[in-house]
C-alpha cells in the first residue's frame, strides 16, 4: 500500500547541507499497522512527510496505492492526498470552526453536497464517540477529544492510508491508550493501512504489526523481533 | 452651526468608511500575496515578494499630506476634480492600501503553520487554503486591522480637510486655524475623539465575537 524506495532527503540552508534521510526503503502492506520508532532528530517527521509529499524527497520513489507520487502534477497530487489521511502531534484543528465544521473541512474541499456532508459528519462523530460535542469549538475540548476530532477529519474522505505523526506524544498515558485502541479499531473495521511514527516503545508494542528503527536518517533495524531494548 | 457639524460628521464618516473599504479591496489581496510568497510559504517567490514589498515600502514612505498633493493629477483623471469628498477618497484609499497590506500579512503570520500543513495534507489547493483556512483563522486579528485602519483614516481624512476634502477636518482647519474660533475647533476635536472611541469599541466587540481560540 505504501512503498518507499531508496528515499533520501537533504535540506539546504545558507549553503549548509543537512542530510535528514539517506537511502530509506520501507514497505507497508495493505491493512497493516507499521511503526517507525526513533529518537528526536532521527528523521521520523521528515520520513512521514515524504509519504504525502509535504516534503519532497531529494531522491527515491514514493508509491502509494500503486501511484508514483513524485511524477504527479500539482492537481494530481491534490487528488491523491485526499486519499491519504494524516493526524498530528498538535492536532492542527481549525480554531475558527466547531467540531463538525472541522470534520466537514476535507469534504468541502471536494464540493460534496451539503446534505451529504452533514450525514457523513454525524457518522464520523459517532465513530469517534463525539456526537454530543458537534457544536463545541476545539478550545473547549481536552487533548484526547481534539485528537478524536482530528481522526474523524482524517477519515472523512474514506482514505486507504492513515499517517500518524507522533499522534499520542502530547497525550497522557490513559488518553494515549484510548486513542491507540481507536486506531486499532479503525484498522480492524475499515481495513485502513496505518503508518505511525513515535518515540515511545509502548505505542509500537500496543498496536503495530511491524516496526522499523530510524537512527540518524537511516533505517537500522526492522521487525518486532529485533532488539529494541534501547527504547524501553 | 449644528447643520455644519452634522454635515462634517457625515462627510468624515463617508470618507473614512468608503476609503477603508476601497483600501481593503486593494490591501487584502496584496497582503495575502505578500504572505504566501514569503520563504517557506505555499507560493514562495522571492521575486514577487521582493517587488511587492518594495512598492509597499515606497508608498508607505510618502507622508500622507504630500501623497494628497502628489496624486492630484491622478485624482483629476479618476474623478474629474481634486476637491471634495470624492477626490479625497483616491489618496485616502491609495494611502491606506499598503498599510493594510502589511497588517494583513502580519495577521496571517499568526496563523499556526501546522494548520496550513494539515490543509495541504488533506488536499486543499492554495486558493482553498487562503479562503477556508488563512482568512477565517486570522479573522479576529483582521478585524483589529480594520479598526486600526479606520481610526488612522479618520485622522488622514481630517488632514485632507486642509486641502479642501471637506469633513470635520476642513471645519476645524477653516474655523480654528484660519478664523481662530477656539470653540468650533474644540467641538471638532471632541467629535473626532468620540468617533475614534466608537470605532475602537465596535471593533473590539466584533473581534471578540469572532474569536474562538480560547
Amino acid at each position: 500500500m505504501i512503498e518507499l524506495q531508496n528515499i533520501s532527503k537533504e535540506f539546504r540552508q545558507k549553503g549548509k547541507v543537512t542530510i535528514a534521510l539517506s537511502d530509506v526503503s520501507l514497505h507497508v502492506p495493505k491493512g497493516k499497522i507499521m511503526g517507525v520508532i526513533g529518537e528526536s532528530g532521527a528523521g521520523k517527521s521528515t520520513l512521514i512527510r515524504c509519504v504525502n509529499l509535504l516534503e519532497r524527497p531529494t531522491g527515491g520513489k514514493v508509491i502509494v496505492n500503486g501511484t508514483d507520487l513524485m511524477g504527479l502534477s500539482a492537481a494530481g497530487l491534490v487528488r491523491v492526498r485526499r486519499n491519504i489521511g494524516m493526524i498530528f502531534q498538535h492536532f492542527n484543528l481549525l480554531a475558527s470552526r466547531n467540531v463538525s465544521g472541522n470534520v466537514a473541512f476535507p469534504l468541502e474541499l471536494t464540493d460534496m453536497p451539503r446534505a451529504e456532508i452533514e450525514k457523513r459528519v454525524s457518522e464520523l462523530l459517532r465513530l469517534v464517540g463525539l456526537e454530543n460535542k458537534a457544536h463545541d469549538y476545539p478550545a473547549q475540548l481536552s487533548g484526547g477529544q481534539k485528537q478524536r476530532v482530528a481522526i474523524a477529519r482524517a477519515l472523512a474522505s474514506k482514505p486507504g492510508v492513515l499517517l500518524c505523526d507522533e499522534a499520542t506524544s502530547a497525550l497522557d498515558p490513559a488518553t494515549t491508550r484510548n486513542i491507540l485502541a481507536l486506531l486499532k479499531e479503525i484498522n480492524n473495521t475499515l481495513g485502513i493501512t496505518i503508518l505511525l511514527i513515535t518515540h515511545e516503545m509502548d505505542v509500537v508494542k500496543a498496536i503495530c504489526d511491524d516496526v522499523a528503527v530510524l537512527r540518524e536518517g537511516k533505517l537500522v533495524e526492522k521487525g518486532l523481533d529485533t532488539n529494541l531494548s534501547y527504547f524501553i | 452651526m449644528f447643520d455644519l457639524f452634522l454635515k462634517g460628521i457625515g462627510e468624515t464618516l463617508v470618507m473614512t468608511f468608503a476609503s477603508g473599504f476601497l483600501g481593503f479591496v486593494m490591501g487584502l489581496p496584496l497582503g495575502v500575496v505578500l504572505f504566501i510568497t514569503r520563504e517557506g510559504q505555499i507560493r514562495e517567490s522571492r521575486i514577487v515578494n521582493g517587488l511587492l514589498s518594495a512598492v509597499v515600502n515606497i508608498f508607505r514612505a510618502i507622508p500622507f499630506i504630500i501623497l494628497i498633493v502628489w496624486m492630484i493629477p491622478f485624482t483629476r483623471m479618476v474623478v474629474g476634480t481634486s476637491i471634495g469628498v470624492c477626490a479625497a477618497l483616491v489618496p485616502l484609499s491609495v494611502g491606506a492600501a499598503p498599510f493594510i497590506a502589511r497588517m494583513v500579512e502580519n495577521s496571517l503570520l499568526e496563523v499556526p503553520g501546522g494548520l496550513i500543513e494539515a490543509s495541504r495534507a488533506m488536499g486543499a489547493t492554495p486558493f482553498q487554503i487562503i479562503r477556508k483556512v488563512l482568512i477565517p483563522e486570522a479573522l479576529p486579528s483582521l478585524i483589529n486591522c480594520i479598526t486600526i485602519t479606520l481610526i488612522t483614516l479618520i485622522g488622514y481624512s481630517a488632514m485632507g480637510g486642509a486641502v479642501g476634502a471637506g469633513g470635520l477636518g476642513q471645519i476645524g482647519y477653516q474655523y480654528g486655524y484660519v478664523g481662530y474660533d477656539m470653540v468650533t475647533m474644540n467641538i471638532v476635536l471632541a467629535l473626532l475623539v468620540i468617533l475614534v472611541f466608537l470605532v475602537q469599541m465596535a471593533g473590539n466587540y466584533i473581534s471578540k465575537k469572532t474569536d474562538h481560540r480560547n
